[in-house]
């Protein structure tokens, strides 16, 4: 018997070759890079009672990463008074950045009540939910402060004497102080001192925060500081001497993380289930009330007493 | 100081003289083949009185070298055997007052065909011993390769135990080890990364090779500072009988070569230069772009006499490309290389002394166009001496060592805890170790290394590899090896991103701690029927120390090293069967890779700081094919490779964090940062993974010239097989589709 095959079995060898290649090539090699899942949606926001216009961010977790173009504009979005039942529809804006970054904010126009229950939901064409419940606060808090003050020749080279002020700030009962920024504003900068959450460390901002802002003058000018071992290392505004001085002050609900929030490293603060509020997605909504005051500030030739 | 007493101590015992009985002599030397001049590994040696009765005999090693110890004074037969050579016999008088005589040969080469018993000498694939695997030509040969030329980097993933993420990166993980964990020696001397981006191709061309030991674990103690495997390539010298040069070229690559004596039977010189076209004709004949790139430049000279083998090497290679097509990252690397290595016999003393020296550079980045995101260079200079020296029927090697690294890097924000450096660090190494047989069924080779990094604590590392043949020499062979290993330089990158190989070698990156493992491996190889081999091993290692990425949700891709602990374990099992004109290789590996890390708060959302997973190269199923079949008309290679999915890391999706701390972000003003929503890390499969290649050859002769045609398809039935899954894109990168190829080398 040949020991090669006939050209029968040659013939049947390569039909069979033929189907194995296309059968094997064409095997299903889909994968998914999303998991199955009920989180859908990344909701962030803040409703400031002292504002009439209210912002929302809403993005489907499953655009793309490097092209944020929403991909459904069909997205219902309503604000929901819970202690009267009105409905309000929050309305797609989108915020163009690049060709490539465009996101979807839903606008509410309109005035919100103090100390109430709000509810946004987040509805899509296919079903998908998600809404998140937050609380108004009852009010600013209460501020109290001195006026600040640079001394001496400020046109003057030398050293001048040290000034400055403090702030005590007070929550009402059960909400939350949020902010707590003084800005102070030159001809050419305007510049924010650390905020509440980057010092703040010994301050319960469920009851009282405060601190003291100093002013000394050295040979690059007048250098506004903040005292206190909190600031130890951190990178102080460039000095300069402030025309004005104001201060940005506010509270927010207690849906607002506590403490710890505002002392986590970013990286932490970012993690998705760490500081999240919404049911059916990702992100955080909370309420607010905001402020600005001028900061009472003496610019004197003579020295400070 | 008292921890340098072990190096003292073996300082000490080289001084001692060489007993030999007062009638007895040494016969010793090197075989080569006589028309290239290249050592011969393997070679039977043998000395039989006159009358024919067998006296002693032994194998050659490394550049064919042999040993014949306590011979008596007189006169015998001297023969030597190899397969595919004519066999040598002479007649030796063993009458002079020297200890030792050398006698170094050369044998023709045999046009003779092969017959079973040669068949049985080679074992192929399958003659694995304790994680050691002898590589020859003829197995990188059987390898489908789209160009002419075989390459050692195909042999290696046609392998059990060797993974490979993808056709491109040229990322080998052995055994559960990273690509940074793998010591590649050139003549003894370090590569870095001798993996070309085009995964078919290392600088290890199969034209250029002599042989190489592949060690998938359990290496002995003459190897230190890697914790995986090893791979210890010997070039092969230039022809010193005559000039010769090839010329090759196929769709993927071109290459030149010349070689021949600079001074007749003693002094040769080979260079090799190859250069890739697979980036300008990929787009006409693929309609696909690759666009990757590499060359390599390789120089040797070698010198052979009566009592020595001495050779330099240069090598010079570079890569160029993007992983994926689509991407605006290009990757840039260069190696060069200037070894040297002497193996020298010293009148009236036993042992076999090598000494070996060399440079190592290595540097890579990667951007876009000219603005590099991540660089990293490590440089690294090293004197090795070594002997082995027979002590009665003991062998005993030792050696010593000094090499000095400099490293710098700028990686930007990438790795977190380290970004912009540069400094050097001098280690001083040793080892012993000796093979004995405690009884006549058992070979054992203990040894221990001693690394001191100056900057580091020495460590002292046992190791121990050995052999029972409890059933005779024909029956199955046991094999077994343990040690520790450790590693002061590791490469890191970021393995969640595989679309880049970008590595940055560094010391020991957090709190000094040196990566570190223990190997233990078991198995048996046995020639069951004639013809056919098999070998079954299994392994298990436990990893500490091991620095990998601290996972994050930011989209940047930067990463805090963390360090894990983990373990990988598996067996691989391998067949060949070979006879007449017939070669078939059937390999499995079962393999599993666990890593445990501190990831922090990140692994608070997945509920624990410490999470548990299994890293990208954890591949549980692999079979690999190989059939050559020799019509005479033309050879037939096929290869097929299946392997079970890889891991990769699902998400719940992308959004832009907005950072409400202090009401800073403003969703109406701000973008946010943004995220990655991750599932646990490598939680999901990718799908399986397939491929068939077949190449046919044939050669011929036209006039002075040798021809060898060679056509083929590598993954013939068009698989799309998945490389990896750019989230950022939300797009799939594929690896090669069909690609057929037509080779022709032109050999004078």
């Amino acid at each position: 018997m040949s020991p090669y095959p006939s050209s029968g079995r040659s013939l049947a060898f390569l039909l069979f070759a033929l189907i194995m290649t296309g059968t094997l090539g064409a095997c299903d090699t889909a994968i998914s890079p999303f998991v199955e899942s009920d989180t859908r949606f990344s909701v962030f926001g803040q409703f400031n009672v002292a504002d009439t216009r209210h912002v929302l961010r809403v993005e489907d977790l499953r655009d793309s990463l490097s092209s944020r173009v929403p991909q459904d504009p069909k997205l219902t979005v309503e604000l929901t008074n819970t202690s009267n039942g009105e409905v309000f529809s929050m309305e797609p804006e989108d915020l163009v950045f690049s060709e490539q970054r465009v996101v979807r904010n839903f606008v509410f126009d309109g005035s919100i009540d103090s100390s109430t229950v709000y509810r946004v939901d987040i509805q899509s064409p296919d079903g998908a939910r998600a809404s998140a419940e937050f609380t108004t606060p009852k009010g600013l808090p209460t501020l109290s402060m001195d006026s600040m003050r640079v001394c001496g020749d400020t046109t003057d080279m030398l050293p001048g004497t040290p000034t400055g002020f403090s702030v005590e700030i007070e929550p009402r009962q059960g909400d939350r102080i949020g902010l707590l920024t003084p800005v102070y504003i030159t001809p050419s900068v305007v510049g924010t001192y650390p905020k509440l959450n980057d010092f703040a460390a010994d301050n319960d901002i469920d009851k009282q925060a405060s601190y003291f802002v100093d002013a000394t003058r050295d040979l690059q000018g007048v250098a506004l500081e903040i005292l206190g071992d909190a600031f130890q290392g951190q990178e102080l505004p460039p000095p300069a001497i402030p025309n004005d001085v104001i201060l940005r002050y506010g509270s927010v609900g207690p849906d607002f993380p506590g403490a710890e929030f505002l002392f986590e490293d970013f990286e932490s603060v970012s993690l998705p289930g760490n500081y999240d509020n919404v049911d059916g997605g990702l992100g955080l909504v909370f309420a607010s009330v905001t402020n600005t005051v001028d900061v009472p500030y003496e610019r004197r030739e003579q020295e400070c007493d | 100081m008292s921890s340098f007493s072990p190096i003292l101590a073996v300082m000490v015992l080289l001084l001692v003289p060489t007993v030999q009985a007062q009638d007895a002599v040494g016969l010793r030397g090197f075989v080569t083949n006589a028309e290239t001049g290249t050592g011969l590994v393997d070679a039977n040696v043998v000395l039989a009185t006159l009358d024919g009765s067998l006296v002693t005999a032994a194998s050659t090693g490394e550049d064919g070298f042999y040993r014949l110890e306590d011979v008596g004074r007189g006169t015998y037969l001297f023969r030597v055997s190899f397969v595919g050579y004519q066999t040598y016999t002479d007649t030796v008088r063993l009458e002079t007052s020297d200890s030792y005589v050398t006698k170094s040969v050369q044998i023709e080469p045999s046009a003779q065909e092969l017959d079973e018993i040669t068949v049985e000498a080679e074992g192929g694939s399958a003659k694995l011993e304790a994680g050691k695997q002898r590589v020859r030509v003829a197995d990188i040969e059987r390898i489908p390769t789209p160009s002419p030329t075989g390459d050692i980097a195909s042999y290696l993933q046609s392998i059990p135990g060797v993974v490979s993420v993808g056709d491109r990166g040229g990322q080998l993980f052995v055994r559960g080890g990273t690509p940074s964990q793998n010591l590649v020696l050139m003549d003894g001397t370090l590569v870095y990364n001798p993996f070309h981006l085009i995964g078919f191709y290392s600088i290890f061309s199969e034209d250029m090779v002599s042989s190489a030991d592949f060690y998938a674990g359990g290496f002995g103690a003459e190897y230190s500072d890697r914790i995986s495997s090893v791979l210890d390539v010997t070039m092969r010298p230039g022809n010193k009988k005559k000039f010769g040069a090839a010329a090759s070229a196929s769709p993927f690559l071109v290459e030149l070569r010349a070689e021949g004596p600079l001074v007749e039977d003693s002094f040769s010189f080979l260079v090799s230069a190859r250069q890739s076209v697979v980036e300008e004709t990929a787009p006409q004949y693929l309609s696909t772009d690759v666009p990757l790139k590499f060359n390599d430049f390789y120089l040797k000279l070698h010198d052979s006499g009566e009592r020595s083998q001495c050779g330099v090497s240069l090598l010079s290679s570079y890569d160029r490309g993007r992983i994926d097509p689509r991407s605006a990252d290009t990757f840039e690397a260069e190696n060069r290389v200037l070894a040297g290595r002497c193996v020298l016999l010293v009148p009236e003393n036993s042992s076999l002394f090598e000494v070996t020296s060399g440079v190592s550079r290595y540097e890579n980045s990667t951007g876009s166009g000219a603005i590099r995101d991540r660089s990293a260079k490590i440089f690294r200079f090293h004197t090795d001496l070594s002997a082995t020296l027979p002590i009665g029927n003991t062998e005993w090697n030792w050696g010593l060592a000094a090499k000095v690294n400099q490293y710098s890097y700028d990686v930007g924000e990438s790795f977190g805890v380290f970004d912009v450096e540069e400094d050097e660090l001098f280690t001083f190494s040793g080892f012993s170790s000796v093979t004995f047989s405690p009884v006549s069924t058992i070979d054992l080779t203990p040894g221990v290394a001693i690394v001191w990094p100056t900057t580091y604590p020495m460590s002292i590392e046992p190791r121990l590899r050995g052999q029972a043949r409890f059933f005779g020499e024909n029956g199955p062979t046991i094999n077994f090896a343990t040690g520790l290993y450790q590693q002061t330089f590791e490469g890191i990158s970021d393995e969640r991103d595989a679309g880049s190989v970008f590595t940055a070698w560094v010391p020991a990156p957090i709190d000094d701690k040196r990566a570190q493992s223990i190997h233990a491996l078991l198995g048996v190889s046995d020639q069951v029927l004639p013809g056919l081999n098999v070998s079954v091993e299994g392994y298990h290692r436990w990893i500490s120390n091991l620095p990998v990425p601290k996972w994050s949700t930011l989209s940047r891709f930067t990463t805090v090293t963390t360090l894990a602990e983990g373990r990988s374990f598996g067996v691989d099992v391998r067949t060949t069967y070979e006879r007449g004109d017939f070669y078939g290789f059937v390999g499995y590996g079962f393999g599993v890779v666990e890593y445990e890390a501190q990831q922090g708060d990140f692994g608070d959302w997945f509920g624990g700081g410490f999470q548990e997973y299994n890293p990208p190269h954890d591949q549980r199923h692999r079979v690999n094919a190989t059939v050559e079949y020799d019509f005479g008309l033309a050879k037939a290679n096929i290869g097929w490779q299946f392997s079970s999915g890889l891991p990769y890391t699902q998400v719940y999706g992308f959004d832009s964090f907005i950072d409400q701390r202090g009401l800073e972000q403003d969703p109406s003003e701000d973008f946010g940062s943004p995220r990655f929503i991750f599932d646990r890390p490598y939680d999901a499969r990718l799908p399986v993974y397939h491929r068939l290649d077949v190449s046919v050859s044939r050669t011929f002769t036209l006039g002075a010239a040798d021809f060898d045609l060679q056509g083929g398809a590598i993954n013939i039935y068009d698989r799309s097989n998945i490389f990896y899954f750019d989230l950022a894109e939300l797009r799939r990168v594929n690896q090669l589709p069909v690609v057929p190829y037509v080779g022709l080398k032109v050999e004078l």
